[in-house]
């Protein structure tokens, strides 16, 4: 049934109050907007700007030069950083997308003895803060000689019970006569699972995919922790380090962080809802 | 109190392109103190039209007038309406009692004694008194829908709007509400416009009925006034359940050619065709109205059982012979099996015809006057009227 | 009585059956154990080696003296009440006591850096909680209403979000630098100050970034909160006469609860654990302003190899944090369940 939500009886559309009231909300939200992305424009600003000093800057510079990204190119192993993050992001969100399609489904549509009590088991370790487990987990790595390498850097970040619920759900959705009308025909358990089930799942799998990338992308933390040679920094670890090697040269350390920031920014403009959609679902603060 | 009246009303919802009119040059009058009963499928502009003279959506062309002034442009809180939602739609973190003052708080300048005052009575007469206290969550689906009713009374409007209220109770709980709220209307004397979608609640409760479809009007009358004088086929089809048979046929020499049959006509059908200037017509009839006969004659043709409904008290029969299928319901005691062959007669005084190019009735079936034995004593007229 | 006691006896030893069978049973009929469990061990695997046995160690750690580089330790004695327990690691941390010394430890770091870290932490989270709860509410509330333009608005607002906290770290200290944008904008009104290098601006420059990072995560929920309220319950307060406030009051406010709660206790836990924003900032200072839980036990891990005392800080964190990370699981349970 159609309903138009503004346009009822003695609603002014027109007059002082009315065009008051809407001229305020929009300058409000939209001065707000501006303000918010301010920050974001400085940087670029500053990344473009010879020597950078507050004074001397405007959005949009008068001169502006690539010094600062040349500089930032030739002395640092910029690429080696990239291929480093997305070895990382990618890793983990395959990993992640494999293992929990699996034991979501498990989980959603597999009777077997004690499957909640294993779901509250994964569950439950969102209690967890990260610090518990991280410290632990470096000494382990340590004694595997693990530290500073890629395994060591992946490994942990696959068990994620964000991922499991996310498509447990997604799973559950699912009718269950699907799988009996495969069972007939046939099937085994797995082949259920990749032949019916899983093509159905593609919406859950972008989603999760795209916030597991992006998250793993922007993690700090960990990569911290277990990199000890520049070799082997992520990006959000790069940028901490240009920032203590290059501390008041502002224009190479906003170069650096517009070199970071902008891959995710423009991988965020265009898959919007999809992270949106998986914070929504999880319900995890990034 | 006096009468709503909607002249020409027509609502129209523009949405890129597709503008889709939902209501369209509807004019009603609700006589002061009636339940009027708002009846049609899905998307035939019912609950627009309620809505329409709640004031939540504005009026694209027309008026409507409650009592003597026309409220087209006049928000909703002033016109001196309630409104009872499907949903129930209360203020969830308010008691009951919060629940059915706000709106006198909100609106009115009435002293507090005189509010409590109005909620005691109302709740008093749904049976909620004991709940007053309590808040939404803690009620069930059909004390909810007492609390949105007495939210709805104690503003003591001009008049009542509901909006299928009955739609989100279980069965059972649905034919009490509803005798509760008939009781509820003679007590309160107020006029009421109900929407539904279900025939047989309009039926049962309405003084009279409008039946719409597409946005328009097909037939505004007293319940039995739409089953035995539909204005159309659509209201034909629609009123009455099981629903009406269709059956085509052309008029030919004082009679219908349907299909093999020929069916004779009275004068007063055939005069009504000529006049009509109809070239071809529907015929219908009620399967209650189809009889089971021994004799042969004009108007009985035999025909093939192929599935009988047992419901008890009675049987739904679905006949079928040379590509015309009707469905006859008889008394449950006939025992009729699938298979069998039978002779049905068509009352010549059980018809209806409906003019195939504009479905508008041609002739309708007679009415009987008959007092059936037994009753002793008649109190005026009855509220569904004859 | 004689028919008694044989019905007692009967019921006793049907438990007794029952028991035995539920027991020894291994589930039913048709269920897939094999299946199920295979299906379900590649992440079992990773969650035990990497989440739930190193909550184990890490207790176990947190009563070592751990050296990382001979990968053993030595159990951390100290004496609590006569009895001697491995629990040196939570001694050092928690002592002095925050009454101690007239709170001494709540104004400068110099006495218990664990106590002022939690110090600046409780007021980090205290200031940044509600201002970034009301503040995302009022930004879903006018975003909401018919505006040309709502997606772009709302990315923006949202985008300080996708930024790593390195990120976001760096770009503010450079903003908030001696030479950077904001003084250059105060310093006509006389405003300009140190802000990352003036101690007793350093924390309240650090929620400010943790504001504009966090707002638009909220914000998306109220969004999803808004859409979700039936457009019925606006209908009935518009014909009860309630003006836009009212409304927002009586109908809007009060049906989001379960967003109130969902997002109150996100942010609890996420604010708790702030640290990427901190480190990058001023790397905890200056003269430890903003050092925050989760950046003291960094340090103390990683930076100064103090791996048992971490690791002891971490549990305590793990104690006061877990009230609301319980929350925030039964919330997830319970929306499970209504399906």
């Amino acid at each position: 049934m159609p309903r138009s939500n503004y346009d009822y009886p003695g609603y002014e559309r027109s007059g002082t109050t009315y065009w008051t009231k809407t001229t305020i909300l929009y300058a409000g939200v939209i001065g707000g907007a501006l303000l918010w992305s301010l920050p974001f424009w400085w940087m670029l600003a500053t990344s473009i700007t010879a020597n950078p000093s507050a004074a001397s800057i405007k959005l949009l510079p008068s001169n502006p030069t690539l010094e600062h990204f040349q500089t930032l190119f030739r002395t640092q192993p910029i690429g080696k950083w990239f291929l480093n993050t997305i070895v990382f992001a990618g890793s983990v969100t395959a990993f992640n997308l494999v293992f929990d399609s699996l034991a979501g489904y498990a989980l959603a549509k597999v009777d077997f003895v004690g499957r909640e009590k294993f779901f509250l088991l994964f569950m439950s370790t969102m209690m967890i803060p990260a610090m518990v487990t991280l410290i632990p987990v470096y000494v382990f790595l340590a004694e595997l000689g693990w530290v500073n390498t890629y395994q060591g850097l992946i490994a942990p970040m696959i068990a994620n019970p964000i991922g499991i619920f996310l498509l447990r759900q997604h799973f559950k959705g699912m009718p269950s006569a699907l799988g009996d009308a495969a069972k007939i025909d046939g099937c085994n358990e797995l082949q259920t699972f990749y032949k019916v089930y899983l093509p159905l799942a593609k919406p859950a799998l972008a989603t999760l995919g795209i916030y597991t990338f992006i998250m793993t992308w922007n993690n700090f933390q960990w990569p911290l922790i277990i990199s000890s040679s520049d070799q082997m920094y992520t990006l959000p670890v790069a940028l901490f380090s240009v920032r203590n090697q290059f501390f008041t040269e502002w224009g190479l350390v906003m170069a650096a962080a517009a070199i970071i920031v902008m891959p995710v920014i423009l991988v965020f403009l265009s898959a919007q809802r999809y992270f949106i959609r998986g914070m929504t679902l999880s319900g995890v603060k990034g | 109190m006096a009468d709503t009246t909607l002249t020409d009303v027509r609502k129209r919802f523009e949405s890129d392109g597709n503008d889709v009119v939902a209501v369209d040059d509807l004019s009603i009058e609700i006589k002061d103190g009636e339940f009027l009963v708002l009846v049609g499928p899905s998307g035939c502009g019912k609950s627009t039209t309620l809505r329409l003279i709640a004031g939540l959506e504005t009026i694209s062309d027309g008026e409507i007038k409650i009592g003597d002034t026309v409220v087209n442009d006049v928000k909703p809180k002033d016109r001196d309406i309630a409104m009872v939602f499907q949903n129930y739609a209360l203020y969830p973190q308010r008691t009951v009692r919060g629940n059915m003052s706000f709106g006198l708080k909100m609106s009115t300048d009435l002293p507090d004694e005189e509010i409590t005052e109005r909620v005691e009575d109302a709740a008093e007469m749904l049976s909620i008194t004991d709940l007053l206290d309590r808040r939404p969550k803690a009620l069930s689906g059909g004390q909810q829908q007492r609390v949105a009713l007495g939210r709805a009374i104690v503003r003591d409007p001009e008049i009542f709007l509901m909006d299928e209220p009955l739609s989100n109770l279980d069965a059972k709980l649905r034919t009490q509400m509803r005798t509760e709220l008939q009781e509820l209307h003679q007590q309160l004397g107020a006029a009421t416009v109900y929407v539904t979608h279900d025939q047989t609640e309009a039926m049962t409760m309405g003084d009279r009925i409008a039946v719409l479809n597409d946005g328009q009007l097909q037939q505004i009358g007293t319940p039995l006034e739409c089953y035995y004088e539909p204005a159309n086929q659509f209201v034909a089809g629609f009123i009455g359940s099981p629903s009406m048979n269709f059956i085509e046929g052309t008029p030919a020499d004082g009679e219908l050619q349907l299909d093999l049959i020929r069916y004779p006509l009275t004068d007063e059908q055939q005069s009504a065709i000529e006049s009509a200037a109809a070239s071809s017509v529907t015929v219908g009839i009620r399967p209650e109205d189809i009889e089971l006969t021994d004799e042969d004659g004009p108007r009985t043709m035999e025909m093939n059982v192929s599935v009988v409904e047992p419901m008890g008290s009675m049987n739904l029969l679905h006949l079928e012979q040379d590509g015309i299928e009707i469905t006859a319901s008889v008394t449950g005691e006939h025992i009729v099996d699938e298979g069998d062959r039978v002779r049905v007669r068509f009352p010549a005084d059980r018809i209806h015809a409906f003019d195939q190019q504009t479905g508008t009735a041609v002739f309708n079936r007679e009415r009987s006057d008959e007092r059936p034995p037994g009753i002793l004593s008649r109190e005026g007229v009855s509220s569904h009227g004859r | 009585m004689a028919v008694d006691d044989k019905t007692d006896s009967v019921t006793v030893r049907q438990r007794i059956s029952r028991l035995s069978e539920s027991i020894t049973n291994f589930g039913h009929a048709d269920q897939n154990n094999l299946a199920g469990l295979l299906l379900l061990l590649p992440n079992f695997v990773v969650f035990s080696l990497f989440l739930l046995g190193p909550v184990l160690f890490a207790l176990f750690l947190s009563t070592q003296n751990w050296n990382v580089f001979t990968s053993s330790g030595e159990w951390a004695w100290t004496t609590l009440f006569g009895v001697r327990l491995p629990i040196q690691n939570y001694v050092e941390v928690l002592t002095p006591w925050p009454w101690e010394n007239n709170w001494a430890s709540l104004r400068s770091p110099s006495y218990n850096l664990w106590w002022f870290a939690l110090r600046n932490t409780i007021a980090y989270v205290i200031v940044v909680v509600p201002a970034q709860i009301v503040g995302a509410f009022f930004l879903a509330l006018a975003l909401d209403m018919r505006i040309r333009g709502k997606k772009p608005l709302r990315a923006a607002y949202f985008m300080p979000v996708m930024l790593t906290s390195a990120a976001s770290g760096v770009i503010w200290r450079w903003l908030l630098a001696n030479n950077g944008v904001v003084n250059e904008f105060l310093r006509p009104f006389g405003l300009a100050n140190a802000w990352a290098n003036d101690p007793g601006t350093a924390l309240g420059s650090l929620m400010l970034i943790g504001l504009w990072g966090g707002i638009g995560f909220n914000m998306i929920f109220y969004l999803a909160g808004l859409q979700s309220i039936p457009e019925e319950l606006y209908e009935a307060a518009r014909i009860d006469g309630a003006t836009g406030w009212q409304r927002i009051k009586e109908v809007t406010w009060p049906n989001l609860r379960n967003t109130h709660f969902f997002v109150i206790v996100l942010s609890i836990i996420g604010t708790f654990q702030v640290f990427g924003i901190a480190l990058v900032f001023a790397r905890g200072g200056p003269y430890h302003a903003t050092t925050t839980t989760v950046v003291l036990i960094y340090q103390t891990a990683f930076e100064n190899s103090n791996y048992g005392e971490g690791a002891a800080m971490a549990f305590i964190l793990f104690a006061i944090v877990f009230v609301f990370s319980y929350y925030q699981y039964q919330l997830n349970q319970q929306n499970e369940v209504s399906y």
